[in-house]
């Protein structure tokens, strides 16, 4: 029902009222008061036109599914390997999110962006950032499946939002939620909130818990454009318990496989809708 | 190569792992391998490797070359 009202009956509801102001305004000013209707109306135009498209079957096939078969893989192939032995190979999980709204960086590219932000200052740049954006999770897979925890990442909350922010091609962000730091932190309310933003990365107590209760360890990798936009992450998380750590030198070719898939993945979301797909 | 990891805080609770970015090369052998695994076809991938091929192979053929192998 939510994802019918923001798809469908808002983005309609933001046009028709766009419209209907543009058109009985008042006398004066026509051409400015039609201009600014068509940039208001501009992102439900964009938001309804893909949900139609979607509905309708115009796509091809969703770059959601063609993610999610790539993740599928690995999964697949971190369960076969004989260092994860020891490891419950159903808990593991893998995510692929996406920065969102897309039609930001249609309206307003990576590039001039970049050319505003030379203006302003760091914090700026960081705060509106993060009020602009958001993180949608695009596919998972886990071959025991589980429900959403409901955490909403945006840039700099959490590992993938940190990772995304941070934008480093060639890093790969881990947090260890069974670290003694971690645990203290999390012991109560109160030391959640004393403690360094660097342990809470700017999640309420109650998401570290939700987070806490399922994975023991997760790595992040940003999905970096050719134009060096993060467009995205790609989370492996590893359940409670797990013997084998990420950051293990002996771990360095998945580390590296998997910043790879990282790059494979921008391709399948940069690339014209519904062209890449999995036979 | 996978350079280093630094820890984030004294706790180790966060890190960084550090790596060599990977190559064009690297993203098209690991292109290839969910290409012939899952099926997976990405149009602008399917064109570099293409042109890949047109130069001399995979990486595994400019090896096999550099070895002096057929």
């Amino acid at each position: 029902m939510g994802r019918f009202f923001s798809r469908l009956v808002a983005p309609a509801a933001l046009i028709a009222a766009t419209v209907f102001l543009g058109l009985t305004g008042p006398g004066q000013y026509t051409t400015l008061r039609i201009l600014s209707a068509t940039v208001v109306a501009l992102p439900g135009a964009f938001t309804l036109g893909s949900t139609l498209a979607e509905r309708l079957g115009l796509r091809r096939q969703p770059a959601s599914r063609t993610v999610q078969g790539i993740l599928r893989s690995k999964v697949v192939m971190v369960s076969r390997d004989e260092r994860f032995r020891d490891v419950d190979a159903s808990r593991i999980s893998m995510h692929v999110w996406e920065v969102r709204p897309w039609w930001l960086r249609t309206v307003l590219p990576f590039a001039v962006r970049r050319r505003i932000a030379e203006w302003l200052s760091e914090d700026t740049v960081t705060r509106w950032g993060r009020r602009l954006t958001y993180l949608k999770c695009l596919a998972v897979y886990r071959m025991d499946p589980q429900p959403s925890s409901g955490v909403r990442f945006r840039k700099g909350k959490g590992l993938v939002g940190t990772c995304v922010e941070k934008n480093k091609r060639g890093k790969a962000l881990f947090v260890d939620l069974e670290s003694p730091g971690f645990q203290s932190a999390i012991a109560s309310e109160g030391s959640w909130t004393n403690a360094s933003p660097t342990i809470t990365m700017h999640l309420s107590y109650r998401e570290a818990r939700t987070l806490a209760e399922r994975y023991g360890q997760a790595a992040a990798w940003v999905i970096q454009d050719e134009s060096g936009e993060a467009i995205g992450g790609l989370t492996m998380s590893l359940p409670t318990g797990c013997p084998v750590r990420i950051e293990e030198k002996s771990l360095n070719d998945l580390v590296l496989s998997l910043g790879e898939t990282a790059d494979i993945i921008c391709s399948v979301l940069t690339g014209r809708k519904g062209t890449a797909s999995l036979n | 190569m996978v350079a280093r990891v630094e820890y984030l805080d004294e706790t180790k609770t966060y890190g960084e792992i550090i790596f060599d970015p990977p190559t064009k090369d690297d993203v098209l052998d690991e292109y290839e391998r969910l290409r012939n695994d899952i099926g997976l076809r990405v149009p602008k991938l399917e064109k570099r490797l293409a042109e890949r091929r047109a130069l001399g192979g995979t990486a595994l053929g400019h090896s096999q070359a550099e070895n002096g192998e057929d």
